[in-house]
C-alpha cells in the first residue's frame, strides 16, 4: 500500500471511530461518558491532521 | 424458540467492533469478534456461523483469505464484506469467493445491522417458509431447483451457489417466462436497497457463471435489452 492510500485509509478509520460512537450514544448503546466523547473528540483531531499533512488537491 | 443466530465479526478496529457488536446483541445476535485474519479462521473453525461480516484490510493479510475459507462449499457462509471501496468490493464479488455484499467504510453501524438483517432475510426466508411442507421443485430443462433445500442441480449434479445467487434464480425459475426489471428483483429479493443495481448484475454474472454452458450466450436467464431479466419457458 502506498504512503497516499495508507493515509487515506487512517482517514477512515478515524471517522468509522467518530460515527459509530456518535450513533451508538444517539441510539443509546454507547454511554455519552466523558472519555467516549474525548475518544470521538480524538478521532476527529486524527482525521484533521491527516487531512491537513496529505497533499493538495491539484 | 431456535438459538440465537450467530455473526462473526471481523474488523481490526476495536473501538467499532465493539460498536457493531452492541448493535447486533440488541437485535439479538451472538457475536463474535476477530481483529485478525488468524483469529477469523480460528472464529470458524468453531462452526460456521449465520452470517460473517468482513474486513478486507487486515494487520496480518487478507479478509479475502477468510472469504475463501468461508466459502468452502460445506460451509458457506452468508458474507457482507467492510471495504473502503465499492470498485474492490465488485472486484470481489465477481471473484466468485461467496461474498454476498458489501459496505463501503467508513461505515455507519446502523447501516451494517440493516444489511444483516436484510441478508438474513434473504438466506433464511426459503427455509423458514417452506418447513413442514411439502417438497417444492421446479425443473427447468436440466435444472432442478430444491426451494426447501437451497439445493440447485445441473443435469444431476449439483452445483453450488451462494444464498443471493439461489434467491435470484429460484424467483426467476419460479415464474418462467416473466420479464424482471432490475429495481422489481431487487424489490423481491426482500431488500431495503442493500443491493445496488450494479452489484445484481454482478450476481446475475456469477449465477451464469455456475449453470450455463456458455455464460456470454445464455440459455436460462435471459437478458430482456432495456429492461431486465427473465427465465426461459422451460
Amino acid at each position: 500500500m502506498g504512503q497516499q492510500s495508507d493515509a487515506r485509509h487512517e482517514l477512515g478509520n478515524q471517522i468509522g471511530i467518530a460515527l459509530a460512537n456518535i450513533e451508538g450514544m444517539i441510539d443509546g448503546l454507547v454511554s455519552p461518558t466523558a472519555s467516549r466523547l474525548e475518544a470521538v473528540a480524538d478521532a476527529l483531531r486524527e482525521a484533521r491532521r491527516l487531512l491537513q499533512a496529505s497533499e493538495p488537491i491539484p | 424458540m431456535r438459538e440465537k443466530k450467530r455473526i462473526v465479526v471481523v474488523e481490526d478496529e476495536p473501538d467499532i467492533a465493539e460498536i457493531v457488536r452492541e448493535y447486533l446483541e440488541r437485535d439479538g445476535f451472538s457475536v463474535e469478534v476477530a481483529g485478525t485474519v488468524t483469529g477469523a479462521l480460528d472464529a470458524l473453525q468453531r462452526g460456521a456461523p449465520d452470517a460473517l461480516l468482513l474486513d478486507i484490510t487486515l494487520p496480518d493479510g487478507s479478509g479475502l483469505d477468510v472469504l475463501r475459507a468461508a466459502a468452502l462449499p460445506e460451509a458457506r457462509v452468508p458474507t457482507i464484506m467492510l471495504t473502503a471501496r465499492a470498485d474492490e468490493a465488485d472486484r470481489i464479488i465477481g471473484l466468485e469467493l461467496g461474498a454476498d455484499d458489501y459496505v463501503t467504510k467508513p461505515f455507519s453501524p446502523r447501516e451494517v445491522l440493516a444489511r444483516v438483517r436484510s441478508l438474513l432475510r434473504r438466506t433464511g426466508e426459503t427455509a423458514a417458509a417452506t418447513a413442514g411442507k411439502p417438497t417444492r421443485k421446479t425443473r427447468i430443462a436440466e435444472l432442478e431447483i430444491d426451494h426447501d433445500f437451497h439445493e440447485l442441480s445441473i443435469a444431476g449434479k449439483t452445483a453450488s451457489l451462494t444464498a443471493t445467487e439461489f434467491k435470484i434464480l429460484a424467483l426467476l425459475a419460479e415464474n418462467p417466462g416473466e420479464v424482471f426489471t432490475r429495481s422489481h428483483l431487487l424489490d423481491r429479493l426482500g431488500d431495503d436497497g442493500a443491493i445496488y443495481e450494479r452489484t445484481l448484475d454482478r450476481h446475475i454474472n456469477n449465477l451464469r457463471k455456475k449453470i450455463e454452458k456458455d455464460p456470454r450466450n445464455p440459455e436460462y436467464v435471459l437478458t430482456v435489452y432495456g429492461t431486465g431479466y427473465k427465465m426461459r419457458r422451460s
